[in-house]
């Protein structure tokens, strides 16, 4: 049954990776821009909710609303001080911006939190047994969260008015503008939820990756936007089963592939689904996007 | 002399190569002690990955984010023919650059397809993904690395003292600064301003954009294999680590900052963010987390990098002179 339980893993690995994607498609769908930062963005609110445990907050639902809340308001700062002051520079500025925001969260948390990764506890610990397949709470409850957010996202994205206009100002700024969309608004509050996701995440995913230590948050970037290319950075649906994907299929890898060779051949995976598929598996078919 | 005025012409040209010359053998002199040469070697190296960066993202206007990429596959390739192949510097450092130039032809295609945003995450993902491999336990040691690689010798010359290896690296650094200065002033380089500002148009004139792509890909990546290749047997042992994607986004920052497309800016970018990073204390933390800062800065206030701060200066003394350019690097998604 060794297929089953990595099957169970990869599910697991994959609604991380999702969620990481999710931050990726509200970001590029409300504002066009792809954030390197993001992956870093979890590892940032992973120490946040690690700060909150040892301070002896042990209720995990105040530390993921506390988490949530500062990620919220990070994401505001965030806009403020490496996507507004570029906007009128160009493209390539805001992307390097947030390259130099990368550094600055990838080193900036050694000095606070210290070089080496730290263990965090779980969110609910236990497994239950179905058949011969053990399942962790803690992964049921990543389940959950992913469920939660996508289906929230995806209505606010396709069925709100708010949703609507923050597509619009990632289609045509000036456009948008023109017909009274607030774009300077609704770009900010694409920056403080994608902040505020990735927080989440962070806590959810430490448990497995250990908290803080360097190099995590690339690879959280890399592997979410492998995700939400696989699936299409333009569909919400499609970014969630990209996610669920690429975990399982890294999972299964494990089968036949020794544990460091995993990540070469998702590397190659990605530079491939972009030469061959850009828009992805769920994309719009209308525009070619890379 | 048929061709004095040419010479003349490119004498003129690499004026601000000889400067760089000249700069180079001053450090020399005034910090003559190994430590001193050792962050001087330090530099030079990341200088001439970071001039064949400045190619690809500031001259052809590609964003490009996996260079210690190929500075890994120079530096394994020189090491593993000089220890296990037994072969001699030059033509391990020929052959392992003519393979970073080889790697460098695929991803110009790759970047044919690719445009900005999806062109920056799949180079990053090549740097990384060479890494990967390296870190796979194998022949080349893995995450172990790989010595005890020789020392380079050059014409029946050891290089073994400090000063002998800087001006081995220096000299090196003077002769890609010249190529890409040549370069840039040719046909070719102005084939790639053209490409940067408006790819349709410069299609329309006769620009080969696919040939001249590729072609970029291909030399900066044979440059940052050639510091990767000269590298590896001055300092005889080597990892995984020093060509992560860390390094991959260090060297971007050297491109940043010096202005990004001036070669003799990258130049300084590579000394001030290599000096940063080992003069400030906290094993770079601190260092790089500054960096990332002064990134975000230039990008809001300073897009040109250094060199902007001239132009800045100039329209601050004549209030009416025409507006300063932007960097006109194509970054659709």
């Amino acid at each position: 049954m060794q297929v089953l339980n990595l099957l169970v893993s990869g599910l697991t690995l994959g609604a991380i990776y999702a969620l990481v994607a999710l931050g990726f498609h509200l970001v590029f769908k409300m504002t066009g821009i792809i954030d390197f930062a993001q992956g870093d963005k979890v590892v940032i609110g992973a120490l946040i909710g690690l700060t909150l445990v040892q301070r002896g907050i042990s209720v995990v639902a105040v530390v993921v609303v506390i988490v949530l809340a500062v990620g919220l308001v990070l994401g505001v700062l965030y806009d403020l001080i490496a996507i507004l002051p570029t906007q009128r520079n160009g493209e390539i500025a805001a992307i390097a911006a947030t390259v130099g925001m990368t550094l600055v969260f990838a080193n900036g948390h050694q000095i606070v939190w210290g070089p080496d990764a730290e263990p965090f506890p779980s969110i609910v610990s236990g497994n239950f047994a179905v058949g011969s397949v053990e399942i962790s709470y803690q992964s049921v409850v990543i389940w959950g969260v992913l469920a939660v957010v996508a289906v929230w996202l995806a209505l606010v994205l396709q069925r709100t008015r708010l949703g609507r206009g923050m597509i619009a100002s990632a289609t045509d700024r000036m456009a948008a503008t023109s017909v009274g969309v607030n774009v300077s608004r609704n770009r900010s509050l694409a920056f403080a939820l994608a902040f505020g996701l990735a927080a989440v995440a962070g806590v959810l995913v430490a448990p497995f990756t250990l908290a803080g230590g360097g190099g995590l948050g690339t690879a959280l970037t890399l592997k979410g936007f492998t995700a939400a290319v696989l699936g299409g950075l333009d569909s919400t649906q499609g970014v969630v089963v990209g996610g669920l994907l690429l975990g399982v299929i890294e999972s299964e890898l494990a089968l036949w592939l020794p544990n460091s060779s995993v990540d070469p051949v998702v590397f190659g995976v990605l530079i491939v689904i972009l030469m061959v598929m850009p828009n992805g598996l769920f994309g719009l078919g209308r525009q070619r996007r890379a | 002399m048929p061709n004095m005025k040419g010479l003349l012409r490119l004498a003129r040209s690499q004026a601000p190569t000889a400067a760089a010359a000249i700069v180079l053998v001053l450090y020399a002199q005034l910090n003559g002690d190994p430590a001193g040469l050792a962050l001087g070697v330090n530099i030079v190296v990341a200088a001439i990955a970071a001039v064949g960066l400045t190619l690809v993202i500031g001259s052809a206007g590609q964003l490009a984010l996996g260079q210690a990429g190929f500075m890994a596959i120079g530096a394994y390739g020189t090491a593993y023919l000089m220890l296990a192949k037994g072969w001699s510097f030059v033509p391990a450092v020929v052959v392992s650059v003519a393979l970073a130039l080889v790697v460098g032809i695929v991803v110009g295609y790759i970047a044919l397809r690719l445009r900005g945003n999806y062109l920056a995450m799949a180079t990053l993902a090549v740097g990384s993904g060479i890494y990967a491999l390296l870190v796979i336990p194998s022949r080349l040691g893995g995450a172990n690395g790989y010595s005890p690689i020789p020392l380079p010798t050059l014409f029946g010359h050891r290089f073994v003292s400090s000063l002998d290896q800087y001006f081995l690296v220096a000299g090196f650094l003077v002769l890609v600064l010249f190529g890409a200065r040549f370069l840039l002033l040719s046909r070719v380089g102005r084939e790639l301003i053209a490409m940067r500002d408006d790819e349709v148009a410069a299609r329309t004139v006769g620009v080969n954009v696919t040939v001249r792509k590729v072609q970029i890909f291909a030399i900066a990546s044979a440059i940052g294999g050639l510091a990767g290749a000269v590298t590896a047997p001055l300092q005889g042992a080597i990892d995984p680590t020093l060509f992560s994607t860390a390094v991959s986004l260090q060297l971007f920052v050297m491109v940043v900052v010096g202005g990004l497309g001036n070669i003799y800016g990258a130049v300084l970018g590579a000394a001030l963010v290599t000096y940063l990073i080992q003069a400030v204390p906290g094993s770079g933390s601190w260092a790089l987390t500054l960096l990332g800062a002064v990134v975000v800065a230039f990008m809001a206030f300073l897009p040109d990098g250094i060199v902007g701060l001239v132009r800045l200066g100039r329209r601050l003394v004549e209030p009416h002179s025409r507006r300063g350019a932007r960097t006109g690097v194509d970054a659709r998604p």
